[in-house]
């Protein structure tokens, strides 16, 4: 188990962009019809459009969030743009946000290519620079997907968002501590692949040849593949278990807890997972319901879409929990006192 | 209620089947209805309804109606 504990760090705001455009949830599986699909997801509705990148959606997202909490952009010391999108293969997206955004040189640029639990990956790394650095205070992370439609499947649950979370670390404030842990089954690594246009599969001639998956589906090489089984085995017994783990570590009851920012991988996989830590319905916010499932950007979209309102003004306890593509997951604990939410930005 | 009977229940609320159809051949491999989210149900209510935790092994080799009852049976409860 990797346990992480900091102090004098705090979640200074979080800002959500999505596209305009309302894609609805349609169903080309001969077992389940629309609607059947649509109770089985939780998703009716997501936001969609081939105009944007992740980037352009998190550059959006930033660009909000910096004029809301008045930060001078020569002021970001730490920028990280995680993604299974990136706008290339190289250079890094977080070097192109970098220009783009207009911060200054000593700042520091990473990529993390994660999915699911890429928000509490990259807000983890995050705060481990900031308290470990000498006079680094802030952080920007970006975190967001932007599948383009030739990569695509018509029914596939993924919508396009991306976010960005304001860090910020003063080694003299008074706040309470943040918790967090994090971990890999990489013998698992193949339960959500896309298994070409790497350098173990580079494209080729074939790279689009439709071809007959354990599904009995047909896709092409840059087209993503689940084992849906193994992700759910995954998803149910590891989510649990990681709150469980940081509560006992950290030595608090995460019922006492004010809210669970679940990564939103579909309704029946979420609510088995709240069942099991016995949690009630209004403790667990759902963005997935008109925005799909949108990856590293799902735990933060759901704190703008859901709690913005109930977060203005106050302060609440929030745990964040994501698990996907790695397989990885992470859970952490934060107090969110008088944070910055933007109105969610639609492009 | 006994445990069969619970463990019976289960199935006839997830595939909607009457107990006379459940044995050893209602599995993954004969049912056309056993995708992954009729398993995820399975498994989620036997959890619930035996107070049991399964590791992601036991909810992926929960493929038949007997396997399901040897791996409840391994977490301590009789049938």
């Amino acid at each position: 188990m990797a346990f992480l504990r900091f102090n004098g760090i705090r979640v200074a705001g979080v800002a959500a962009c999505v596209p305009e455009h309302v894609e609805p949830t349609v169903s080309t599986s001969t077992a389940y019809d629309r609607e059947a699909y649509m109770a089985t997801t939780g998703i009716i509705e997501k936001r969609w459009s081939n105009e944007f990148t992740a980037s352009d959606l998190c550059q959006a997202a930033a660009e909000k969030l910096l004029e809301e909490l008045s930060w001078e952009r020569d002021s970001i010391d730490v920028l990280i743009f995680i993604s299974q999108t990136p706008d290339y293969i190289l250079p890094a997206t977080s070097c192109v946000l970098h220009g783009k955004l207009g911060f200054r040189k000593g700042c520091m640029c990473q990529d993390i290519s994660l999915g699911c639990s890429g928000w509490v990956y990259g807000v983890t790394t995050a705060m481990s620079l900031l308290q470990s650095g000498v006079g680094m205070r802030r952080a920007i992370v970006l975190s967001g997907d932007a599948r383009k439609a030739a990569y695509e499947e018509p029914d596939q649950l993924f919508g396009y968002a991306g976010t960005a979370t304001a860090i910020e670390f003063d080694p003299d404030a008074v706040t309470s501590p943040i918790y967090s842990e994090v971990g890999t089954d990489g013998t698992g690594y193949d339960a959500i692949i896309r298994p070409q246009g790497g350098t173990r599969n580079p494209i080729d001639e074939h790279t689009f040849d439709l071809v007959e998956c354990e599904d009995g589906r047909m896709r092409h090489g840059m087209q993503t593949r689940m084992k849906g089984m193994d992700v759910f085995a995954f998803g149910i017994t590891t989510a649990p278990k990681s709150i469980k783990q940081l509560a006992k570590t950290a030595g608090f009851d995460y019922q006492d807890y004010d809210y669970f920012l679940f990564h939103q991988a579909n309704r029946k996989m979420n609510e088995v997972i709240r069942t099991k830590l016995k949690l009630p319905e209004d403790k667990v916010p759902y963005s997935m319901t008109y925005f799909g499932n949108t990856s590293s950007a799902s735990i933060p979209l759901t704190l703008v879409t859901q709690l913005r309102d109930k977060l203005t003004g106050t302060c609440a306890r929030l745990i964040g929990c994501g698990f996907g593509v790695g397989l990885s997951w992470g859970t952490i604990a934060f107090e969110a006192d008088h944070i910055v939410v933007p109105e969610l930005i639609e492009l | 209620m006994s445990n069969i009977e619970i463990y019976n229940g289960i199935f006839t609320e997830v595939f909607g089947v009457s107990a006379d159809a459940l044995g050893a051949s209602f599995s993954k491999e004969n049912n056309d209805q056993w995708d992954s989210v009729h398993q995820l149900s399975l498994v989620s209510l036997a959890e619930d309804r035996f107070d049991i935790m399964l590791d992601p092994e036991d909810i992926l080799g929960f493929t038949s109606y007997e396997k399901g009852i040897e791996i409840i049976r391994n977490q301590g409860v009789e049938f």
